[in-house]
């Protein structure tokens, strides 16, 4: 789905910007086979599972495949399914892709190279691994009684890293997010407002030089060219936005995060001048310490008069 | 209005899964399927389609809401039409609710479902007030009624397009096809408002006929052989609702039009022209803001000081809780139904704008009653859990996550918010459809044509609109001259208390109020108070840092309140009026034309009911808003921008009475008739004047 530009706004501002789901959004995004985020969570499962793929030992995941089995039952049937063997023992399915965890064995007939990737993980990872492959979206859960992150599964980071953040305060998660004050401040308030009765849902967005879903900071990235004009600089742009949704967990004071990253080349993105200026005017206003977080003090400049030219072109066309 | 208790529905499933009432003995809907019938019957019958199209407005409203197929069924239709209006109301009446739980549990046509899963996610506590829940963004407003029709109908104050009349059969449930009924339907309904319903009962067809409805049959379909529809075609001009009758904003758009409301150009300014010039930037008035701006209208918020909520509005955090009250009256309504609104904006505003506050519960203890006297409060008023709760002490620890030693009232949908942050999250919501000056001091107002002009004290014109909100507190102009309404300033102050040295076991999860109330840490501090007295004092006093360390010692069961030390406060300034309910609507003409140099009262007919005052026009307060700002300010502001922008009220009439502006005059004219009465039979009373604009003035 296109990103809502009318999103963007000036000055920019971090916060949470939170949202009711609308009614019958959908709130999971099933994985075809072969697809952009599938292909790159396998590459990340396949060699950082332990990056990935992260729980508090005290805390039951049980709970977290139940209820995003229950939801994608609900708006995304055959995605990701849970119950039990005739001997009681779990049953972890991923029907569209072909694979089951019969008591944390895979078995199936899709792709192989799934199967294998599941096959040489610690069967104390499988389950969480195929709910990640499942899905577009990365998972990671929200304690509201103690406003901390007890279970994560993602591999598609924004230039963070999860294991740093795992049993983590809700404050100290946000701690070194520029300008955050406000998330900062209000963090117990949000965790505890996230694992109420409401969906909420929120959308955030950058312009990187890395075209890879995968950001993670520690498995390398690309930065922005030194020098080169702004049409050169934006070749090599993408408008990455990510759209962050919280499922809760009726009674335990729980709710699942749900991160849907999505990454397009800028000039892909930005095809109205609406947009274009939107985008200009929120990057100008981003102060020197945003600018620095995202990586983006390189390229403000450039991206600027790109964006500047850009909506003057969209604007001028019939 | 008399209230009753609201009784969930009974509802049990046929063999082949239609549901059906246990209470009538009737199906709620055919077994042809609810979406069938809704279509055929209420969105063909009323063709919704054909007339909200490219309007700004359009009004609905249902008798019998039943499992809300009708409602989901007209929300689907709205949001699939590309040229369906820029709101929908949808205004219900239902008896007997649904639960959450039943609700949740029904099985819907797959083009409900998702709209059903919201629905029951945002569905209200059962108790009796009009729930307003705002889905797409405030782009769609449900306002439910809970209780009986015959009770709830008068009460509506909106112009209504459509009706649907969808109540049980006529003989299984005559009261939902009274005569009276659609005589009141009459007075709410617009100028080509129309009527369906799946009945063709010969004393529907009558009572719509002899209510001013021209009256048709139409084929039903779906096994039926005649459904009713019919078009209001009056051979008279009704007597309207005095409210809905005689708009006192001129901004009020008719319901059917597009949003081309005249504006007067902003003095001094390049900015977009306002529709309101609010006066001070606090709770009121950047709630008022807001709820504007929800509607379509624009405004200007002027502040004397140099950033928003600055005086009542400005402690660190305020709480937000309803009541309970032996008689459901009126300030038991109201507060009820600010708290229930208020619970929605808090979470709002932390979400969007990372707010501090919770709307995690409230304990409120109780020393006056015991336990088995605060249920049976409970049971005579069927309040639900979800709204209020009695708890043993042993209950309300293990919430408060402290040692309780007394029952306390559990309100799940209360809590506490920082109220500048809530403010600025209004503001903040309005968007471009609010600006904001500061420091600038409001000290007179003036009627130039069909505009006011607001000026300094210098008589400058700061800006210039067809309408003015008061939100100032205390709805006076330049804190000079009389007091147009009883109002009184109270200070209060409160102590703030360093956490950490506090026994941790002390801490509360949760606010907790009885004599004071004492907030959960916020940063490390915990919050207590507050105090009040009749005098305006800014400077801490050590006495009530005091006062307010033993009452925080109270409350939390500490033994040693002089271990305790406060380490800094606030004084704040609150305004309450002497029946201590706010004071929001328009303002009557006889009292501007005591605020206002040179504004000429129209002569009013009547003053024994506020709502046949006759007011000033585009002239509004929202004031008083005593120790519960929060609460009241978020109900205040949505009452009476839905009066400026001529929306459907989300209030009921009387409560609307109860808040107005002219209940000080009703007093007085009423008060004066007695005297006049009791001078007719005992010679040597004093003889009593006219109230100023009356007619006999």
């Amino acid at each position: 789905m296109p990103f809502d530009f009318s999103l963007v706004s000036a000055p920019f501002r971090m916060q949470p910007g939170l949202r009711r789901v609308p009614a019958g959004a959908a709130q999971l995004t099933p994985n075809a086979p072969g697809s952009r985020h599938l292909s790159e969570k396998m590459a990340v499962l396949g060699r950082f599972a332990a990056q990935a793929l992260l729980a508090d030992p005290r805390f039951d995941e049980g709970v977290v495949f139940r209820a995003i089995a229950d939801e994608a039952e609900r708006t995304a049937p055959g995605t990701f399914v849970v119950d039990s063997t005739s001997t009681g023992a779990a049953r972890i399915a991923a029907p569209r892709l072909g694979w089951v965890l019969d008591d944390g064995r895979p078995r199936g007939d899709g792709d192989a190279a799934v199967g294998a990737l599941l096959e040489a993980l610690p069967t104390s990872l499988r389950p969480s691994a195929l709910l990640a492959l499942a899905f577009a979206e990365d998972f990671a859960v929200i304690d509201g009684n103690t406003a901390t992150i007890p279970w994560l599964a993602v591999c598609l980071p924004s230039r963070w890293a999860p294991e740093d953040k795992i049993g983590r305060h809700f404050a100290e998660v946000h701690a070194p997010v520029a300008d955050a004050d406000v998330l900062i401040a209000a963090s117990v308030s949000l965790a505890r407002l996230v694992t109420g009765d409401d969906r909420w849902e929120r959308f955030v967005w950058t312009i990187s030089g890395d075209p890879h879903l995968d950001q993670h900071p520690r498995r390398g990235s690309v930065e922005w060219p030194a020098a080169g004009t702004a049409d050169a600089l934006a070749e090599r742009a993408w408008f990455r936005s990510e759209r962050q949704t919280f499922i809760p967990i009726p009674g335990r004071a729980l709710a699942v995060f749900t991160i849907h990253v999505e990454s397009a080349r800028l000039a892909d993105a930005v095809t109205t001048g609406e947009a274009a200026s939107r985008l200009h005017a929120a990057l100008a206003s981003m102060s020197p310490a945003v600018l620095d977080y995202r990586r983006l003090a390189a390229a403000r400049d450039r991206l600027l008069e790109w964006l500047a030219a850009r909506a003057a072109r969209l604007d001028a066309q019939p | 209005m008399k209230t009753a208790p609201v009784v969930p529905a009974r509802i049990v499933s046929d063999d082949d899964g239609t549901p059906r009432s246990a209470d009538y003995g009737d199906i709620y809907h055919p077994r042809s399927g609810a979406l069938a019938q809704a279509r055929r019957v209420f969105l063909d019958g009323d063709a919704l389609a054909a007339r909200w199209r490219d309007r700004a407005r359009f009004v609905v409203l249902e008798t019998g809401f039943g499992l809300g197929n009708n409602f989901l069924a007209t929300w689907a239709a709205w949001r699939a039409d590309p040229r369906r209006s820029r709101q929908l109301h949808f205004i219900s009446i239902e008896q007997a609710p649904p639960t959450r739980a039943m609700l949740a549990s029904i099985g819907r046509d797959a083009a409900l479902a998702p709209l059903a899963d919201e629905l029951a996610r945002r569905w209200p506590p059962l108790t009796c007030n009009l729930h307003r829940i705002a889905f797409d963004e405030g782009a769609v407003e449900l306002l439910l009624a809970f209780g009986a029709v015959d009770s709830w109908l008068p009460q509506i104050v909106a112009e209504v397009d459509a009706f649907f009349l969808d109540g049980f059969a006529p003989a299984r449930n005559p009261a939902m096809w009274d005569a009276r009924l659609f005589k009141a339907m009459a007075r709410l309904a617009a100028a080509d408002a129309t009527v369906a319903t799946w009945s063709a009962a010969r004393v529907v067809r009558d009572g719509l006929r002899g209510a001013g409805f021209e009256v048709e049959k139409a084929p039903g379909g779906a096994g039926k052989r005649d459904i009713t529809r019919a078009r209001f075609a009056p051979r008279f001009t009704p007597r309207r609702s005095p409210r809905v009758a005689a708009p006192t904003s001129p901004i009020a758009a008719p319901a059917g039009s597009a949003p081309t409301w005249p504006v007067a150009e902003p003095a001094g300014s390049g900015a977009a022209a306002a529709h309101v010039v609010i006066v001070g930037a606090g709770l009121a008035g950047c709630a008022l803001a807001r709820a504007l701006a929800e509607r379509g209208c624009r405004s200007l918020v002027l502040e004397r000081n140099a950033d928003i909520a600055e005086g009542g509005s400005g402690n660190r955090a305020g709480l937000f809780h309803g009541v309970v009250h032996r008689g459901d009256g009126r300030h038991a309504r109201f507060h009820r139904a600010a708290a229930l609104m208020a619970a929605t904006a808090v979470r709002e505003a932390i979400g969007r704008d990372g707010v501090q506050g919770d709307v995690g519960g409230l304990l409120r203890l109780e020393s006056g009653i015991g336990l088995a006297e605060m249920k049976s409060l409970l049971d005579a008023q069927a309040l639900p859990a979800d709204y209020v709760e009695a708890l043993d002490a042993a209950a309300a620890s293990t919430i408060a996550g402290i040692a309780v030693s007394t029952p306390a009232w559990h309100y799940p949908n209360a809590g506490w918010v920082d109220p500048r942050g809530l403010a600025r999250s209004w503001l903040d919501r309005a968007g471009a459809s609010a600006g904001l000056r500061l420091r600038c001091d409001v000290a007179s107002l003036r009627r130039v044509g069909a505009n006011w002009q607001v000026c300094d004290g210098e008589g400058a014109v700061i800006a210039t609109a067809p309408a003015v909100a008061l939100c100032n507190g205390d709805g006076l102009l330049g804190g000079a001259g009389n007091a147009p309404w009883p109002i009184r300033r109270q200070r209060g102050q409160l102590s703030a208390i360093d956490a950490s040295s506090l026994p941790p076991t002390a801490l509360p999860r949760l606010p907790i109020a009885g004599v004071g109330y004492v907030l959960p840490p916020i940063d490390g501090t915990v919050w207590s108070g507050a105090t009040s007295s009749w005098d305006d004092d800014p400077a801490l006093r050590p006495e009530d840092q005091q006062r307010n360390v033993e009452r925080l010692a109270m409350l939390l069961g500490l033994r040693s309140p002089s271990l305790i030390a406060a380490l800094q406060g606030r004084v704040g300034c609150r305004f309450t009026s002497d029946d201590r309910l706010p004071v929001v609507g328009a303002i009557p003409a006889a009292i501007a034309a005591e605020m206002v140099s040179g504004f000429a009262a129209a002569p009013t007919a009547r003053f024994d009911q506020p709502r046949f005052v006759a007011r000033a026009p585009g002239l509004f307060v929202i004031a008083a808003l005593g120790s519960r700002g929060i609460a009241s300010a978020a109900f205040g502001a949505q009452l009476l921008a839905a009066a400026i922008a001529g929306a459907p009220s989300p209030a009921e009439a009387d409560l609307l009475d109860a808040v107005d502006p002219a209940r000080f005059l009703s007093r007085r004219f009423r008060r004066d008739e007695a005297a006049r009465a009791r001078a007719s039979v005992l010679p040597g009373q004093p003889p009593v004047g006219p109230i100023a604009g009356s007619a006999g003035a």
